[in-house]
């Protein structure tokens, strides 16, 4: 077949399977789907992706209380041995508190055309695994008959839960009941549908089936999507589609998935205050106080006169006691947060309880402070769907202003707000109600690595060092993390693992700040000996600068140490924050040697990331500063190119040679 | 949520008779400590009926932070319909004396990790116990016990490690069990056996006092190896213990239509015995998942070899079922052994406990004598990471005492692997180096199966020469000697580029690790030592390579010679020597011994540490 027929041929055939793309949105019918899995090609089309999605259907119905029931048709074909593996067994969790799922049919289509109907009598459902959350999680379980490359496998499901409630009309399935079900906002929806994959996506469809009298507000983010909407009797149905997807390709340190991938947000509720005076509404009866709590607070703030240091020392207290783990209290858990009596007598609970541990107990000192929403990682886009997965404090200052306190992400932390949290969208819950808002930036100087170092080379070559460390905000916080993990007598040798200057480097000497003492910033001072530092030799001796090595690089700047991979990058690139990194080290010669060469001077200047490393030598004492600042811990692509020179250019600093030359009398 | 409530009121009612926990320890007595075992008291019960119950009871006293992650919230794994959870005390002691039990919604019910989602094992599950109050100064109390059916377990057997990562002031391990009940079990540790209580049991009871902690160290031994340990079992004799694992295996390899397809597809246009038997294995492990806990072979079920292959997963059982239902489709004749884990961790039973199964070993009878297959890895050619383990057979008609032991041996164990570069590299007027070396290496160094490519050959060559010299590319090489042992090689190399000019200066930099430890790995890090080392096995890497430079260049910098550091462990020392225009260095870093005392390893790290020094390493040449 020439290449021109074969186009034809290909041409007629997608028109032939892609109807439903054309005017109201209907179900895929089994003749439609059997050609899309004829015409999805083979892994010599799509690489080496386990399987190709054929199909991704989705009918949501949504009813006037907020409740809404999904049908999904899912297609999926084999593309070689690792997707016949993954694909053993079908698997749908669900949390039973806020969701139910049945999977209605299974459908094997064979290589050869055969199809093969699987008996979803044999569902299996039991409790999914869980780590630090114990809310009763749930998942079906289905084992499917051996598939091979080129099978491809169906699947019909039903969910009805929170965001969809509705139980099909004409349709013979088993009934799904809902009962006991109740969303969080009665009589409001709303969904975050992605439309990219690790895997390609041939074809996807997203309809909502919206009563008229819910009007539905929605924007697509990072990409284009196909949209329409129908009237249908009573109800609007919004259609959101995509054809030909490719992968999705991971990047080193790549942004959050959702930040990324292409995808639609969709919400009834009005706008971010009403999401607001909900949120404060539901939580507002937790947070009272008994005499214990009065008396812990007694405690920890006696002797503090200004409103600022009692705060910090609630919010410590809390970070550093209340341990993290989730337990459920049934309907509601998720969104409510645990009364703060609960909280302190278990001494644990999730970030909304530790939240509320904390409202709680400034309450008793008359802060005026609520519970907030907030998204670690991706952005809030502007629609306001629930997209959070992170509670937390605010507090309202007396000028009427807010600011923020997170004790999840604050133990063995100065910082009251991590500097990891940096612009993340917020939404206080307050009784007036608020709107969207973000948390602050951190500036390079807030997460500052200021080191000084103090060299003597000798004759033998062998190395005497002094590093003083002065450490604030995310490095202040990591240092006092690593070291913690240790029983307090072995916290120098933990150090001495990261010296890096050397393989015989030695810590000679060690004292640094208590990890749990929050009035100050971590401080450290370090005395190390490395035997035979410099090369051999009875006129000529070379070295390398030795903080160039980072000592406790790992601990400080893990995430500034080797250059992001990849070339073409598509996506930002996150950082775990801003940093400021500064070094001033003098390497002094053994009297009659003198600095013959040593690094030149280097700049770079990008929009992410600048170095400046600059050198002066006096006889026997070479000098030097290096300051390299990451200016912003979301990286966007085209700015990873700056970044990628900047860590270059200091391992190229780090890795060349110092040569010092014997006086010649 | 019924059987929450229930629980709960089992706790509850405990509650009411609470029991004083054991006196607490002065954390300024365990200053390195976060947390100690107060006392500890595991009982195992064979009813007379075959009912098997495991309670265990232990008060843990918190003294630091740290250790809360660890301890608050523990996981009991059981078999609904096998087995029965009863949690007889679950409190925290609040340093105020005052006693908080476990909330009802701190007991939780997950899918235990290692078999979550796999449908034939969707009737385990764990049980989450939340501890709350947690803080320094408070003592968790968690009294737990399994109890499984008459009839799921053919015996009862246990491995139970005495000390912990923490301090243990007293742990006893009682075994309870019919009057006359065979009992194979360890001597020692305290062992008092009373020949009978009232309930007409045999009462064999270990007891240890004042453990030390005993947290592994990076490389440290197995803790079977290290840590007093206990082990018994009311299984008779090894060959009784091996047919209830083979026996299942046996049954269930029967091939259907699909295995017969599947296994004549496999070997395709492949001839040789052992290539056909890798073929299927392959085939098999590429296709189906394998679910390796020991859940999956508890009670020594195994489905269908027909009903394995449909499903497309299995356990280890299973996995074997189906590639002997296979190799059997083909016509080969096909025995079962078990491999089991190494010989020390039978703690001197006869009959292996169930924590020592590792794998059913297929034995199949080709054309050229007997080949040992392992059903997910294949061909033994090499250990397949079962170096030590045992292997153990017992043949259709052999009685039921006599049964076949042989250990399989580790690539590399018993003999000291070579790593040996020697030769010269000369440097040019430009600085570029060239020259020949000598490649050979021992079994430790490299895979006979992975070299079968010129490619493969080349990569090998490079990965060494490089570890040597950092910057050589391979431009030639010849195989002058290869077997399964031993590879030699001899290399032509020459440098990427000129060596940069530094003020007049090139540097041939030597690698700054020696060549061995990409492959033997030595915790060089930190410079205390409790444990023991345990190495992949006993080697000697030899370096002895001359640099010859241009003949007006001087050699202004040399790396420094070592003198002999040496010992039972083994031997390092580095020699350089200078001539007219040539360096030579010679190195050894020899290794005679698979496991190091505490003392040899900071030793040796001391040593070897020197050897990365830019004095033992860089090479100063001026071409002026």
């Amino acid at each position: 077949m020439t290449r021109s027929r074969l186009a034809l041929v290909l041409a007629v055939l997608l028109f032939a399977v892609a109807p439903g793309l054309a005017g109201p949105p209907r179900p895929t019918s089994d003749e439609e789907i059997a050609k899309l899995i004829a015409a999805a090609g083979d892994a010599k089309k799509h690489g080496k992706v386990p399987h190709v999605v054929v199909l991704d259907e989705s009918d949501v119905f949504v009813e006037s209380t907020g409740l809404a029931t999904t049908h999904r048709t899912r297609v999926v074909k084999i593309l070689n041995d690792a997707g016949a593996r993954s694909n053993a067994v079908l698997r749908e969790g669900f949390d039973p508190n806020t969701n139910r799922v049945a999977i209605d049919r299974v459908r094997i289509h064979r290589k050869d055309g055969a199809t093969e109907d699987v008996d979803v009598s044999q569902v299996i459902t039991t409790p999914s695994r869980q780590g630090l959350i114990f809310w009763g999680g749930r998942q079906h379980l289905l084992s499917l008959p051996r598939v091979e490359i080129g099978d491809a496998i169906e699947i019909h499901t039903r969910r009805i839960g929170f965001n969809i409630a509705y139980l099909s009309e004409g349709r013979s399935l088993a009934p799904l009941s809902g009962e006991g079900l109740e969303p969080p906002m009665p009589g409001h929806w709303y969904e975050v549908t992605r439309f990219e994959a690790r895997q390609p996506i041939l074809r996807q469809r997203y309809s909502v089936h919206v009563p008229k009298s819910m009007p539905l507000q929605f924007e697509v983010y990072n990409g284009p999507l196909r949209s329409s909407l129908w009237f249908d009797g009573d109800r609007h149905v919004y259609t959101f589609s995509a054809e030909n997807t490719p992968a999705v390709s991971l990047e080193p340190s790549m942004a959050s998935w959702d930040d990324c991938v292409t995808k639609v947000v969709m919400a009834t509720v009005k706008d971010w205050p009403t999401k607001s005076r909900w949120f404060h509404g539901v939580n507002e009866p937790m947070f009272e106080a008994d005499h214990d709590i009065r008396m812990k607070v007694k405690e920890i703030t006696n002797g503090l006169d200004d409103e600022e240091a009692k705060i910090a020392a609630c919010l410590h207290w809390v970070s550093d006691n209340i341990r993290y783990y989730g337990t459920s209290r049934g309907p509601g858990e998720g969104y409510t947060l645990h009364p703060g009596i609960e909280t302190f007598r278990d001494r644990g609970g999730v970030c909304k309880d530790m939240a509320g541990m904390l409202i709680t107990m400034l309450r008793v000192i008359d802060v005026e402070a609520y519970p907030a929403l907030t998204m670690a990682g991706p952005r809030v886009e502007a629609i306001p769907a629930d997209q959070f997965n992170h509670t937390v404090c605010v507090v309202r200052n007396a000028d009427g202003s807010f600011r923020v306190l997170d004790p999840t992400w604050s133990p063995l932390s100065r910082e009251l707000w991590s500097s990891r949290e940096a612009e993340q969208g917020l939404v206080y819950g307050t009784p007036e109600g608020q709107g969207l808002t973000r948390s602050p930036f951190f500036a390079p100087e807030h997460n500052a690595i200021r080191v000084k170092s103090t060299v003597e080379l000798d004759h033998d070559g062998d190395l005497r060092a002094r590093l003083t460390y002065d450490l604030s905000g995310y490095a202040c916080t990591y240092f006092r993390r690593n070291l913690n993990r240790h029983a307090p007598a072995r916290r120098v040798e933990v150090i001495a693992g990261q010296l890096n200057i050397a393989p015989n480097a030695i810590l000679s000497g060690a004292k640094h700040t208590d990890p749990t003492d929050y009035s100050r910033d971590s401080h450290a001072e370090l005395a190390v000996t490395a035997l035979e530092y410099t090369t051999a030799g009875n006129d000529v001796r070379l070295f390398k600068l030795p903080l160039m090595s980072h000592p406790m690089g790992k601990w400080l700047m893990g995430d500034l140490l080797s250059p992001p991979g990849g070339k073409d990058r598509r996506y930002p690139l996150r950082l775990r924050a801003t940093r400021l990194i500064e070094y001033e080290e003098t390497v002094t010669l053994p009297p009659g040697w003198r600095i013959a060469k040593r690094p030149k001077d280097r700049e770079v200047e990008s929009g992410s990331v600048d170095l400046a490393f600059a050198a002066e030598v006096e006889a026997s004492v070479l000098k030097y500063t290096f300051t390299l600042t990451a200016k912003k811990h979301l990286v966007p692509a085209a700015d990873v190119a700056g970044l990628r020179k900047a860590i270059e250019t200091m391992k190229a600093i780090a890795s060349e040679w110092v040569v010092a030359r014997r006086e010649v009398k | 949520m019924i059987r929450v409530a229930t629980i709960a009121l089992l706790v509850l009612a405990a509650a009411a008779f609470a029991e004083e926990p054991p006196e607490r320890v002065d954390p300024a007595d365990y200053p390195d400590e976060a947390a100690v075992i107060l006392r500890w008291e595991q009982t195992f019960t064979l009813d007379r009926d075959g009912a098997i119950r495991r309670r265990d009871h232990r008060w843990t006293q918190i003294l630091s932070r740290r250790a809360i992650r660890g301890l608050a919230d523990p996981r009991i794994d059981f078999r609904e319909g096998e087995d029965e959870v009863i949690v007889h005390a679950a409190r925290t002691h609040l340093p105020d004396g005052s006693v908080l039990p476990v909330p009802d919604y701190s007991f939780n019910i997950a899918a235990p990790n290692d078999v979550a989602g796999w449908p034939e094992w969707a009737a385990w599950r764990q049980r989450i116990v939340s501890f709350s109050g947690l803080r320094p100064g408070t003592v968790i109390e968690f009294d737990q016990e399994v109890k499984t059916k008459a009839g799921v377990l053919p015996w009862i057997s246990a491995e139970i490690r005495l000390d912990a990562d923490l301090p243990v002031l007293r742990h006893e391990v009682v075994l309870l069990a019919p009057r006359g009940t065979f009992v194979n079990l360890t001597e020692g540790h305290g062992l008092v056996v009373t020949s009978a209580d009232g309930t007409g049991s045999d009462v064999y009871r270990w007891t240890a006092k004042n453990l030390p902690a005993a947290r592994g160290e990076p490389q440290s031994p197995p803790w079977r190896e290290r840590c007093p340990t206990v082990a018994f079992t009311t299984c008779g004799d090894h060959p009784d213990w091996v047919r209830a694992f083979t026996n299942p295996v046996d049954a269930a390899a029967q091939a259907d239509d699909a295995i017969r397809t599947f296994a004549k597809k496999a070997v395709k246009d492949v001839e040789e015995d052992e290539e056909r038997i890798d073929a299927v294995i392959r085939r098999l492990r590429d296709t189906t998942h394998l679910v390796g806990s020991w859940k999956t072979w508890r009670s020594h079920a195994c489905r269908s070899a027909a009903v394995v292959f449909r499903s497309a997963y299995g356990s280890p059982l299973e996995h074997a079922a189906v590639a002997t239902a296979a190799l059997r489709s083909l016509g080969y004749d096909v025995g079962l052994a078990v491999g089991t884990e190494r010989m020390e961790r039978w703690h001197g039973l006869i009959t292996p406990v169930d924590a020592a199964f590792a794998s059913i070993i297929l034995l199949v009878n080709a054309s050229g004598g007997e080949i040992l297959v392992h059903p997910r890895d294949g061909v033994f050619r090499r250990d397949h990471g079962f170096g030590g383990h045992t292997l153990l057979q017992v043949g259709p008609d052999a009685p039921v005492k006599v049964g076949r032991i042989w250990p399989l041996a580790g690539r590399g164990e018993g003999v000291v692997s070579d790593l040996a570069i020697e030769g010269k590299l000369s440097m040019d007027g430009e600085g570029r180096l060239s020259g020949d070396l000598t490649l050979r290496l021992g079994p430790l160094f490299f895979d006979p199966d992975g070299l079968k490519t010129a490619n493969a050959q080349k990569s090998i060559c490079e990965k060494f020469i490089r570890r040597l010299v950092p910057g050589l590319d391979v431009k030639s090489f010849a195989v002058t000697s290869f077997s399964a042992d031993a590879l030699t090689i001899v290399v032509s190399v020459a440098g990427k580029k000129p060596i940069p000019d530094v003020d007049g200066l090139r540097l041939i930099e030597l690698g700054s690790r020696p060549m061995f430890l990409s492959d033997v790995p030595i915790p060089l890090g930190p410079r205390a030592r409790r444990t023991s080392v345990a190495l992949k096995g006993a080697f000697r890497e030899s370096v002895d390579l001359r640099i010859e430079v241009p003949a007006k260049a001087t050699i202004p910098g040399i790396p420094d010679s070592r003198p002999e550091v040496a010992g039972d462990w083994g031997r390092i020392v580095q020699t350089v020597e200078t001539g007219d225009r040539t360096v030579r260095i010679r190195r050894i870093v020899e290794i005679v011994r698979d496991r190091l005392a505490p003392p040899e390893m900071v030793r040796l790290r001391a040593v070897v540490n020197g050897l990365g020094a830019s004095a033992s390493t860089v090479i100063v040449v001026s071409l002026e």
